[in-house]
């Protein structure tokens, strides 16, 4: 199919009404139908080998495409299509067959394609796998304007033409005395024939080489040797065209590679974490096993070795181990059971204390055997919440099982709730060895400790946290830890007493968003992050925590984030070295939310803060923040600028960011159309230079990956640019000069509203 | 008198062992981290050491190369008990350092076994492939 024609219904219809030829029929029926005759696959079964079968596209009408089958398909069945090239970047197409008849060449069938529903335009586009490719890597090199082949053999043949002129009349002037005339003549054409094999020989003597180099990077493309293609440079303006075709295709095919190599990289991972899984659970399973085979072995084969007193411990010990055995496979299949929603958590209004003091009976045993203390610290009734007590009393006795492991012989454990403001806080504290503050972020996680790759002792599955979270997240509390190395850790839970609701009302288009929403947390303060984790999470939104500012800034070097809510008072960083690193980090795609107690709005919007809350702040104050960001993001645009000396980049993004714009800065080509098609940029600003001749390639590679993109070229003093050229890439020129930014961000606010009209 | 030191977190397979080991002509030292192990191996010169891998702390694979390290514990007889999922620690342990490895869990017989003909040869029987 046509190679600049994407295959997309509103592309193809526009197309087809563009250059195809109305049929004669048109006005006997409600639509018109255009014929353009592009092959495509259709199928009824995407999913089965072989089902399809290629078709002409025998036109286009108001909602899809028509084509002649040999099958005859009901009215309104699905049908699939895509572009015939076997690229597995061109998805199917659903579509309703809308029109069946009979005719001469077969059925004639039309398909409707569904129409995208509004809230899709929402969605971010899907993240694939782009590898940057800069122009020095492509196998083709295409520099200036290079002349024609017919130019050439023009000029061989003007070359030998006047040399035999030339030698004619040296001839014919007696310059060879004594040669009769025929032998002048031949001497002359002898000449002409020399001096024309010898141009000839030598203008097609690049092409030729070319050719030849054409053909081994080729044979190396089939050999999947495609970094072994020796750069070439193209020697005539057709082989040029090849040779970008051949760059075309080099380029999709790395993709394509790059894209594999990642997925496997992926599945390597997921293996990895599989295998520790395996094997953790596979230790917490035999270390019991283990001591049970022993017992029962030893008090079967020599029952009578041992006193009564030693048997009656032997059995002991093995009924001990059998429990422990249950809990695990009980923890794992709680885990299942929270995950796939069976567990069903009864709120009722209840008084907690007896629950909480009936814990403590239970672990005495053994903490005895530890010789540790364990010690309660609860008033007779506390004030009534809605809760589980059961689930409740899971989550104590999971929190004081934890404490007594970890804690080392003469230890001290003491469960503690009362009342605090609007809230009831049971907390569960040790004296133990404590939690660094780097392993906060993931001590909740499901098999934390598997995921964690500094632990290098495993102390068991890491389920019982996990398992805590999830059921304190379902009675609308909040869960938190807050440790000292050395010196001990406490677990809290908050359960709500009434009043505030978790759930904030939100329009259904702003909840859509929600999910998709990646936001990171970041606070000095365990509890309020906790809160705020919380908070968020429960109205849908996608969170992560992060303890420390070093934390923070990790994740958003990886990208991906759309939101920042930090304390500005981080525990490993000033204040404002914060500001300075999040408006440092180039992929800036995200909008900063501030809160703490002291500061104004004013100061921190001029440090690149898109919201300051003052503390203390509501769940409603909080969520509405994201979406006033959220707004703001979506009214202003996210833009890429290839960073180039012929414009002031700081000057430009600084300006940029005060109009509200998202701004990347990348350092080629490469990189900008990988972060545009990352982040769906709206614009990508370039200079001059930049799309100078023998960028062509990189630019129409840009153009591919991010389409919806809008795409500025500025027009430098030392590289003009045309509107031809501009119009070629679907550009806007724009007259620029160092130092006179203002007119250029007119002109990307203009096109970036042009880009979002578009895309929705 | 033959002397044998136990070291693995877990108190109640050390207590097994003490009394899955015992014998009128052993005596039976256990410790419940690699550190303590360490110190009674240093203390009283056993003749075999018996270590669980996945302790916290110090890991039996720890203890093994130290052990291995200082010329006085160069040769001392050592079983390694896993609990591991993947044995591939354990036996770069039996390649590198000659011990013997028993994956938990093993079979008591076996492991009595073993022991025995340790202790009678002073040094961990070797697979025949080796």
């Amino acid at each position: 199919m046509n190679a600049d024609l994407e295959f997309e219904p509103a592309a193809l219809i526009g197309h087809a009404r563009e250059v195809g030829e109305p049929d004669t029929y048109a006005g006997k029926r409600e639509w018109t139908r255009y014929r353009i005759g592009v092959r495509v696959e259709a199928t009824t079964d995407p999913t089965r080998a072989n089902a399809s079968w290629h078709v002409n596209v025998h036109d286009v009408s108001g909602g899809g495409v028509g084509f002649w089958s040999k099958q005859k398909l009901p009215i309104a069945s699905t049908v699939w299509v895509r572009d015939c090239f076997e690229d597995s970047e061109t998805t199917w197409l659903k579509g309703r067959v809308c029109h069946c008849s009979v005719g001469m060449r077969g059925h004639l069938i039309g398909i409707a394609f569904d129409q995208p529903t509004p809230t899709d335009s929402h969605e971010p586009p899907p993240m694939r796998h782009v590898e940057p490719i800069d122009e020095e890597s492509l196998p083709i090199r295409v520099s200036g304007r290079l002349v024609s082949l017919q130019t050439k053999c023009i000029y061989a043949t003007v070359i030998a033409v006047s040399t035999a002129i030339a030698f004619s009349f040296l001839m014919a002037q007696g310059f060879v005395p004594g040669l009769s005339e025929e032998a002048s003549g031949i001497v002359a054409i002898a000449a002409a024939l020399i001096t024309g094999t010898f141009c000839g020989w030598w203008i097609a003597r690049n092409d030729a080489i070319f050719l030849n180099e054409l053909h081994m990077a080729i044979r190396g493309m089939a050999a999947g040797k495609l970094d072994s293609c020796r750069v070439i440079e193209a020697p005539c303006a057709e082989l040029a065209t090849i040779g970008r075709a051949f760059n075309d295709l080099w380029t999709r095919w790395k993709q394509r590679e790059y894209g594999e190599r990642m997925q496997r990289q992926k599945l390597e991972e997921l293996g990895q974490i599989k295998n520790n899984i395996l094997s953790i659970v596979s230790h917490d399973l035999r270390t019991p096993l283990t001591s049970i085979l022993m017992y029962t072995n030893m008090l079967m084969d020599g029952g009578s070795e041992f006193s009564a007193d030693e048997q009656k411990g032997f059995l002991g010990i093995i009924n001990e181990e059998c429990h422990r055995l249950a809990r695990l496979v009980e923890d794992i299949l709680e885990v299942q059971r929270l995950e796939s929603d069976a567990i069903r958590i009864e709120l009722t209004p209840c008084d907690l204390a007896p629950t909480i003091a009936g814990c403590v009976p239970v672990f005495e045993p053994l903490a005895d055997n530890k010789s540790m203390t364990l010690s309660i610290d609860c008033p007779e009734t506390l004030p009534t919440v809605m809760a589980d007590a059961d689930r409740i009393s899971q989550v104590i006795n999971n929190l004081v099982a934890n404490a007594l492991k970890y804690t080392p012989a003469g230890g001290a454990v003491q469960i503690a709730a009362h009342q605090r403001d609007k809230e009831l806080l049971i907390s569960v504290h040790d004296n133990g060895p404590g939690i660094p503050r780097d392993k906060w972020d993931h001590i909740f996680d499901r098999f934390s400790q598997v995921m964690d790759p500094d632990v290098s002792e495993v102390a068991g599955v890491g389920l019982g946290l996990y398992i805590v979270a999830r059921i304190v997240e379902s009675h609308g509390g909040t869960v938190w830890v807050d440790s000292k190395v050395g010196e001990g850790t406490a677990f809290f839970v908050a359960l709500p007493l009434e009043g505030e609701p978790l759930l904030i009302p939100s329009s259904p288009a702003e909840t859509a968003l929600h999910a998709t929403c990646k936001i990171i947390a970041c606070d000095s303060d365990p509890e309020l992050l906790a809160t705020v984790v919380h908070t968020l999470r429960a109205n849908g939104f996608d969170v992560r925590a992060a303890h420390t500012g070093q934390r923070l800034l990790q994740h958003l070097e990886q990208g991906d984030v759309d939101v920042v809510v930090t304390d500005i008072l981080v525990p490993d960083m000033h204040a404002v070295d914060l500001l300075d690193a999040l408006n440092g980090l180039s992929h800036r795609s995200f909008r900063t939310i501030i809160h703490s107690y002291e500061g104004d709005a004013e100061g921190y919007g001029r440090r690149g803060v898109d919201v300051f809350l003052r503390r203390p702040v509501s769940r409603q104050e909080l969520v509405e923040a994201v979406h006033v960001v959220l707004r703001r993001r979506a009214a202003a645009g996210r833009v890429v600028i290839v960073q180039n000396h012929e414009i002031d980049t700081e000057r430009l993004s600084r300006m940029l960011v005060e109009a509200g714009h998202a701004v990347m800065v990348a350092g080629s080509i490469g990189e900008a159309s990988v972060l545009a098609h990352k982040y769906g940029a709206d614009v990508n600003v370039v200079s001059g230079e930049t799309v100078a001749d023998d960028r062509v390639g990189l630019i129409n590679m840009m153009r591919k990956l991010s389409e919806d993109t809008a795409l500025v070229v500025l027009s430098t003093p030392q590289h003009g640019v045309d509107t031809d050229l501009g119009e070629r890439f679907g550009a806007v020129v724009v007259p620029y000069t160092y130092g006179r930014e203002e007119d250029v961000v007119d002109v990307i606010r203009k096109e970036r509203s042009r880009a979002v009209t578009e895309k929705s | 008198m033959k002397r044998i030191v136990v070291c693995d977190d877990e108190p109640h397979i050390v207590e097994g062992l003490r009394y899955l080991l015992r014998s009128a002509e052993r005596e039976i030292v256990v410790t419940y981290s690699g550190e303590e192990g360490l110190r009674a191996i240093s203390a009283q010169r056993p003749d075999l050491l018996i270590v669980d891998i996945m302790m916290p702390g110090m890991s039996g694979l720890e203890v093994v190369s130290t052990l291995r390290a200082d010329p006085t514990t160069r040769d001392l007889p050592i079983i390694i008990l896993t609990a591991k999922g993947q044995a591939s620690d354990a036996n770069m342990a039996q390649e590198v350092w000659g011990t013997t490895v028993m994956a938990k869990p093993f079979q008591p017989q076996e492991l009595r076994k073993l022991v025995a003909s340790t202790l009678e040869i002073g040094a961990c029987p070797q697979p025949e492939s080796a």
